[in-house]
Parts: structure tokens; sequence; C-alpha cells
């Protein structure tokens, strides 16, 4: 069973003039073009390239929308089971090109693609989480080194074979945390780096600190007696029996539930199902985790105006981070589209 | 050396403890595990600190596993739906789990015990 690649590449690398031919639109041709002759030759009989998409990088910048579509549908038309895009160095317009293109491919026909860029390629920061990007040199000069580590890779993925991590396979990492048994154990490669931090000595961190979003709190509610406030909770406290199945640790969905009858939360209606705390006394209580109780009597002596008819609930154990984010923005719209003042959060 | 066991609360708790060690010229090294998501995109700290350029990983505990069906269980193999790392439809029909690393207590083990940890694919 053959593998097909297709390669694509710009107006100068298929020979068809410089910077005064960049702005030629797409076309196609059913054979290796330029580097992709030499990629052919270094794939081996592991696969055929069946064709070379070529496409002018001023024209893919100008006409991005149509471009892409076009260059989408003449690699599709080969049927192809990966694509190979460029080498592009440090050529931004070029890096641009091949990363928007197997970002395409990849999203809409499915198949993996491979690109190569130098670090500094605007391409890298854009493309890197949406495709495979090989580090290269800064320059052409760098083309055969970029095509063995493209064709190596190539092999891998049309093979299925286990790829290692990002930095020993050679490409820039997409975002995505894979584990992998170490040589040596946490604790001795613990060592190993404190005595070179130590000694002030280069060492390579596994991970290095994310940068996090400052978001600016919301005002203080100025008039409270005619306030309406809403309960949310991290603490999984959600009607008995857990109806909505929502994970005891690491949640990926969260329940809204019509509190608008209840006076009182006990363990006939309610129950906790967090994977993180002793349940034993919110499950003799509930009120304890999600203080319904104290609401309603608030409400009633008039402390606030009103208590929001529904609870939003999930389990705030391992949670990640993105699921948590996407819940917060989901329920925020919609208290506040529901004339929500004020939240109480609770968690554990 | 500075470590924690948890998630959320205890991640600050060891972000500051790190972070005012590094403030007092104590240098440090964080070994933790992640919590990175089933598919490995989010960050895998609750929080962080500049400080802290030196961190082992311990792995990522959201990570699906595949455990075989056991020839003898021990206790009560349905419990895997109460358990971090499990879920309702964690315990297949024929004895086999499809779970989180973190359902096997000690998996990321937080000293550092084990070789498994979480790099950039």
């Amino acid at each position: 069973m053959t593998r097909r690649v297709v390669c694509y590449i710009n107006q100068f690398f298929a020979g068809m003039g410089g910077e005064e031919q960049a702005h030629v639109p797409p076309s196609a041709r059913p054979e290796a073009v330029g580097p992709a002759m030499q990629i052919q030759s270094l794939l081996g009989e592991e696969a055929v390239v069946v064709g070379t998409v070529i496409c002018g990088d001023s024209y893919y910048g100008e006409h991005l929308e149509e471009a892409r579509a076009e260059c989408v549908r003449l690699i599709g038309e080969f049927k192809p089971d990966l694509l190979v895009a460029g080498p592009a160095f440090n050529a931004g317009r070029y890096g641009v090109a091949c990363g928007d293109i197997c970002s395409a491919v990849t999203g809409t026909l499915g198949i993996p693609s491979i690109t190569g860029m130098y670090r500094e390629n605007p391409g890298v920061e854009l493309y890197s989480p949406k495709t495979f990007i090989v580090k290269t040199s800064d320059s052409a000069r760098g083309m055969k080194d970029a095509l063995g580590a493209i064709s190596a890779l190539a092999v891998k993925i049309l093979k299925g074979t286990p790829l290692g991590a990002a930095e020993d396979e050679g490409y820039f990492p997409r975002g995505i945390r894979k584990n992998f048994f170490h040589e040596t154990n946490g604790a001795k490669r613990a060592v190993d780096m404190l005595l070179r931090k130590l000694a002030g000595k280069p060492f390579s961190t596994e991970y290095e600190m994310p940068v996090f979003k400052r978001i600016p709190p919301a005002e203080p509610v100025k008039d409270l007696k005619n306030a309406t406030i809403a309960l949310v909770s991290s603490g999984g406290i959600v009607p008995r029996g857990n109806p909505d199945h929502i994970r005891v640790s690491s949640a990926e969905s969260y329940g809204v539930y019509d509190i608008s009858r209840l006076d009182d939360l006990t363990p006939e209606n309610f129950e906790s199902i967090h994977g993180g705390y002793d349940r034993v006394w919110a499950n003799e209580d509930p009120d304890r985790v999600l203080p319904l109780d104290i609401m309603r009597e608030m409400e009633r002596e008039g402390v606030f105006g009103k208590l929001y008819d529904h609870v939003f609930t999930t389990t705030g154990t391992g949670t990640a981070v993105a699921h948590a984010e996407r819940f917060g923005q989901e329920i925020g719209e919609r208290l506040k589209k529901d004339g929500v003042d004020a939240v109480i959060l609770t968690s554990t | 050396m500075v470590s924690e066991e948890g998630y959320g609360n205890p991640d600050t708790d060891l972000c500051m403890n790190a972070a005012k060690c590094e403030k007092l010229g104590i240098r440090t090294v964080v070994i933790s595990d992640e919590a990175a998501g089933t598919d490995g995109k989010s960050q895998g700290l609750a929080d962080a600190a500049p400080e802290i350029t030196a961190f082992v990983s311990a792995g990522n505990v959201n990570e699906m596993i595949e455990l075989p069906a056991m020839d003898r269980i021990l206790g009560y193999d349905s419990s895997i739906s109460n358990l971090s790392g499990g879920a309702e439809e964690s315990l297949r029909k024929d004895g086999s789990m499809f779970v989180e690393l973190q359902a096997i207590i000690g998996s990321t083990n937080e000293l550092g015990f084990s070789r498994i940890g979480a790099r950039w694919i």
C-alpha cells in the first residue's frame, strides 16, 4: 500500500523566479518539484511524492482565504497521506504560508503535515500548535539538514512509529504535555538540577512557568438590599445520584440545578461527589459546602434582594485550567444575561 | 527541594514557598506532578511563580492509561467510579479499565520516586 506524500513550495523553490514572481496563483504538478525531489530521495521506498503544489508567497499572503482554499483543493486531489511544506527557514511570508497550509490541510483533510522553520520565523509562534514545524537553520544553506530531519519525521509519522518528545524529534513543541519514562527517577533528576543551579551551571527546567492573564476584579456591589445573588460551587455538591455524571476529579463538565423550590439541602435531595476531600460531613449536611439554608434565611431577612433560582456546580480538584476557564466564561455569560449582580463561589 | 501533595490550593502553597525561598537567596528546585488535562494542553499547575526556574516533572496525572482485566481482584472494582482519575464509564464489561494515571496511587509520586515525567510534544 503506497504511502502518498504531497509537497507545498513557493515560486522560488519551484524555479519560477524570485520576488518578481511572488504573485503567482496556486498551481499543481503531478511530480516532485524542487526540494521535493530530494525529499523523495530521502524517503526512499517508504513513500512516493505524488505531487507538488506551488504558490507565490505574496499571492498567499494577499489572498489568504482563496489561496488556502485552492491549495487545500489541489492538495486533496492527490489523495495524500501526508503534506510536507517548505522548509521556509527564516522567510516570513513563506513561513506563514507553510504554517497556514499545513494547519488547513490537517484541519480539513485530517492528514498529518510537516514543515520546517527557523525559530525566529513568525510562522513558528502562529502555527506550532497546529502542525509539526521542524527546527531549521536560518537560511537555505541548511537545506540538507532540514530535509533530513523532515524526511525522518515524515517516515515515522507515516509508519505510525511512536514519537519521542519534541526536543528529541527536532520540532518545535506543540503545547502538549505527554508522559515518558526518563533514564533516572525524579529525585535524582532534581538533585542533579539543583547541584547545577547552585554551581551557576546551565540547566534545563522540565516545565517553564506559564504567564497568567491578569483579570481585573469587578467593582463591589453598591446596593446589596436589591441585589440578585447566585450560588456557584466547585465543592462537588450535586442532586442525589449525580444525574449528570459529573466526574469526582478532573471534571470536564458542570451541572445547573433548579433550587427555586428548595430552602435547605439534605442527604435526601443532595450529596457530595468531590474526590478531593473526605465527604462524610458534606454528606451529613450538604449546606456545609453549598450554603442554601443560610442564603434563604438572609433572603427572607432582606439582607439581599433575591437568590438566583439555579446553582452551578462542579468538582474542583485536578480540574484542567482550560476546562475551568470555559466553565467560568459560560456560567458568567448566563448570570450576566439573567441580571445577577454578585456570585458567592464556594470551594474546598 | 520543595514538593507538595494535591492540586489547586497546594499548588499555590508550593509556588509561594518556592518564591519566598528564592527571594531569600535560597536556591530551589521544585518536584511536582502536573494536571495538564486528558489532552495534555492545560497548564499543569493551578498557580505559577516566575522564581521557579528549576522544575522536575513527576508526570501528567490526567493522561489516560489502559489497565487490562485482572485474574484476581482485592476489593470492589466498581469503586473506580468514585476514585480520582475514574469515572462511571471506566470499568468495562470485560473487567479492563480506561482511567487517568492518577487512579493508581503513587504513580506520580511527588518525591520523584518514579522515572515518569511529562515532556513537551
